[in-house]
């Protein structure tokens, strides 16, 4: 999973201010399209698990932190922090707009 | 109290066994390269060993306090194993072996009621 | 991704540090409660005063609609009773379980829980410790894919092949046969303050609503407010009594709800600690005249798992023997932790050598013994505050958690002034040592009818086994300032297994990434 982005970087590890920028970069996209997207997705969860609402709230909130977890590595791993980014914040704005838009489904019992 | 005795030194024979069961480890503490044969016992006999702390854990405690207590035991009694295998590689073999005779014994003789 | 693992580095194993060390004191807060409070120790045998401890409460809280009275248990004797009006600080005191009064305030092995879960810092410290949760949640995943050679060396420990090497095989070593711990603490950790870390599911769910969604979790039917005073109140005491029979087992808590109204209802909640998840059962009275009306549904099945979640991370299940492994396995972390940042800076001594004294690297150097040697000499220092503190000083408790604070800041100047020409580690951990195996004279000294030889006497072993246990801790730092004493590369003892292992060392290649 890791090997390709990670010779990758080996190579830049000299150029020590744009390694650091870059290291800077994807923690910012880890931390905040992370956040983001696990928001997004305990958001969409809620609406789409088939329990009743206050175990679909419950369960989305529990799996929320895997998934913030999954994604920040998944930051890490990614061919460039610019890919990493815009691929969180589509990722993230999708599902957030699915979950607003059935979110009166959502508030069902 | 017992049974935590009992689990700490299952668990801390098992990891022996699995810690001998390979080849650089069996090389460092007998000197001697490790046959096919016995370094596939050794796995089965460590395996077993950690098995058989779990069951007897879960029998006693029931199944989410039993799995906690023998998960805690399994990492400590690894970490003793490993700390104390090289300060004093006889010590720790022997801490092995008598840990898990006396509690193989203590275990007979809590069930040889129920057994007989 | 080896980057991430490094980089989730030095300041965030400081801060991981001192949560790990406040959470695993606090796998016996209730036991140092005990020790910290003499008041309650040697208590002559008699009922339990819950009546009056609910007037002192109620004298407290005069406004409070809701109050919380926790029986003694075998851990504490004493009654707790704590109060939470939006907008007021929580009350949370301790009370002479005979007659209901105030027990001489102390901020008692309470500390260490709040240090670990808010660094004693409010609302700001919970989302840093989440924030520095997740960041161990991520250093150990992304730990794991990129060492996954260390699970071929599980069983390599080399502490004779000295400097960085023996560092990160110390650190390999807890970090790896730790690791399920680990990775149970910290996703467990941010899990339990989830409704505030996390608020998709209130939002999108409950349209924001956090009473609705409380009162989904709670299975237990708010009482209808009747806009009249009660015209009497039960007696706790009876209802204590009818519910310890009920559930066959003790109650946790007891829970007033509306206090100055004729609705006045009191729920008895099962302490369930033969469950993972704790107690379920959750019995419900009158409060004007005590009559059991029937007890509440289970909890929906998703807050259960979040139940047992927390309670794996809280372990107030299973007795004492758990809370000893909780407390080793928590220690390995605190190790984890130190021979990370050891690793962290040896790494680049070279480099900072290279770069002369006012690269910064001292002070990092002597910031790290300030964090990893300081605290646990703070942490034993308020004990003896605790002790030499007089007893009836109404700011007491604030006095010993800002000697805490007085005591870190010191070791935190010593490491700096002493960096270049004494042995700070050393010396810290000397004091720690000294602080400690001293800690039960201490103790026979100002609370004579306490005294570790009183307590064995009287079959108190909790009290008999905080002295006893400060007296091994003390060994240990012992240990570890004579270990700082003496040259690193002679600890060879065995040459079989020395030689075997640094042969095997030299053939392998050198691992880069830490």
């Amino acid at each position: 999973m890791s090997e390709i982005p990670h010779s990758h970087l080996k190579r830049r590890q000299s150029t020590t201010a744009r390694f650091r920028w870059a290291v800077a970069s994807r923690t910012a996209a880890a931390l905040f399209g992370g956040y983001l997207v696990t928001y997004a997705s305990a958001a969409l969860l809620t609406v789409v698990l088939p329990m009743s609402r206050i175990n679909r709230a419950v369960t989305a909130s529990l799996l929320s932190f895997v998934v913030w977890t999954a994604v920040a590595i998944w930051v890490f791993a990614a061919r460039s922090a610019w890919r990493g980014w815009w691929t969180l914040l589509v990722a993230g704005a999708v599902m957030l707009v699915l979950a607003m838009t059935w979110r009166d489904y959502g508030m069902r019992p | 109290m017992t049974l935590w005795l009992i689990l700490l030194a299952l668990n801390y024979s098992s990891w022996a066994l699995l810690c001998l069961a390979v080849a650089r480890h069996h090389r460092q503490h007998f000197g001697a390269e490790v046959s096919v044969r016995r370094s596939r016992l050794l796995r089965l006999g460590g395996w077993l060993t950690m098995l058989a702390a779990w069951v007897i854990s879960v029998h006693w405690r029931g199944w989410d306090i039993g799995s906690v207590d023998w998960c805690a035991s399994w990492m400590l009694a690894a970490i003793a194993w490993v700390l104390l295998q090289p300060y004093r590689p006889r010590f720790a073999r022997w801490l092995a072996f008598v840990g898990g005779a006396a509690s193989l014994f203590a275990l007979i003789s809590f069930l040889s009621p129920t057994l007989f | 991704m080896a980057w991430l693992h490094t980089w989730a580095g030095l300041i965030v194993s400081w801060v991981l540090f001192a949560i790990f060390l406040g959470g695993t004191l606090a796998c016996f807060d209730k036991e140092l409660d005990y020790w910290m409070r003499p008041a309650l120790h040697q208590l002559a045998p008699g009922p339990i005063a819950m009546d009056a401890a609910a007037t002192t409460l109620r004298e407290m809280a005069p406004h409070a609609e809701t109050l919380y009275l926790r029986p003694p248990s075998a851990r504490d004797p004493s009654i707790h009773g704590f109060v939470f009006e939006p907008g007021k600080p929580t009350i949370d005191v301790a009370l002479n379980p005979r007659d209901g009064t105030r027990i001489p305030p102390t901020v008692g092995g309470n500390f260490f829980f709040v240090l670990h879960y808010n660094l004693q810092a409010g609302t700001p410290g919970v989302y840093l410790v989440g924030l520095a949760g997740m960041l161990m949640l991520l250093a150990l995943v992304s730990g794991v894919i990129i060492h996954r050679r260390v699970f071929k060396d599980f069983f390599v420990f080399r502490p004779q092949a000295g400097g960085q090497r023996a560092w990160l095989d110390g650190h390999n070593l807890t970090g790896v046969l730790g690791l399920p711990f680990h990775l149970m603490i910290a996703y467990t950790g941010v899990i339990i303050m989830m409704s505030t870390y996390m608020t998709a599911g209130v939002q999108i769910g409950y349209h924001g609503d956090l009473a609705a969604y409380y009162a989904a979790l709670s299975s237990t039917p708010h009482p209808v407010e009747q806009h009249r005073l009660p015209s009497r109140v039960a007696s706790l005491n009876k209802i204590l009594h009818d519910a310890v029979q009920r559930l066959g087992g003790p109650a946790q808590y007891l829970e007033i709800e509306h206090v100055h109204d004729a609705s006045i209802t009191i729920s008895a909640l099962a302490a369930g600690n033969d469950e993972v998840a704790g107690g379920r059962r959750n019995l419900i009275y009158d409060g004007t005249d005590g009559h059991f009306r029937g007890e509440s549904e289970s909890p929906p099945a998703a807050y259960r798992t979040y139940q047992f979640l927390s309670g794996l991370h809280r372990v107030q299940f299973g007795g004492a023997a758990i809370r000893w492994l909780y407390f080793l396995l928590g220690t390995a972390g605190c190790v984890m932790l130190a021979t990370a940042t050891q690793v962290w800076i040896e790494k680049r001594q070279r480099k900072a050598e290279a770069a002369g004294l006012r690269s910064g690297y001292g002070l990092v150097r002597a910031l790290n013994i300030a964090v990893i040697a300081g605290m646990p000499l703070a942490s034993v220092a308020l004990l003896w505050a605790n002790r030499l503190l007089p007893g009836n000083l109404a700011v007491r408790a604030s006095w010993e958690a800002q000697s805490f604070y007085a005591v870190w800041l010191l070791a935190t100047i010593w490491a700096v002034l002493r960096l270049r020409r004494g042995k700070p580690w050393r010396e810290l951990f000397g004091m720690t040592a000294a602080l400690l195996l001293a800690l039960p004279l201490l103790n026979a000294l100002t609370e004579p009818r306490s005294s570790l030889l009183a307590s064995i006497v009287d079959h108190d072993w909790v009290l008999a086994g905080v002295d006893a246990t400060a007296l091994a801790l003390g060994l240990g730092f012992a240990w570890l300032a004579w270990l700082n004493t003496r040259p690193r590369k002679n600890v060879r003892r065995d040459a079989r297994i020395g030689a075997a292992s640094a042969s095997s060392h030299a053939a392998r290649p050198r691992e880069k990434s830490a």
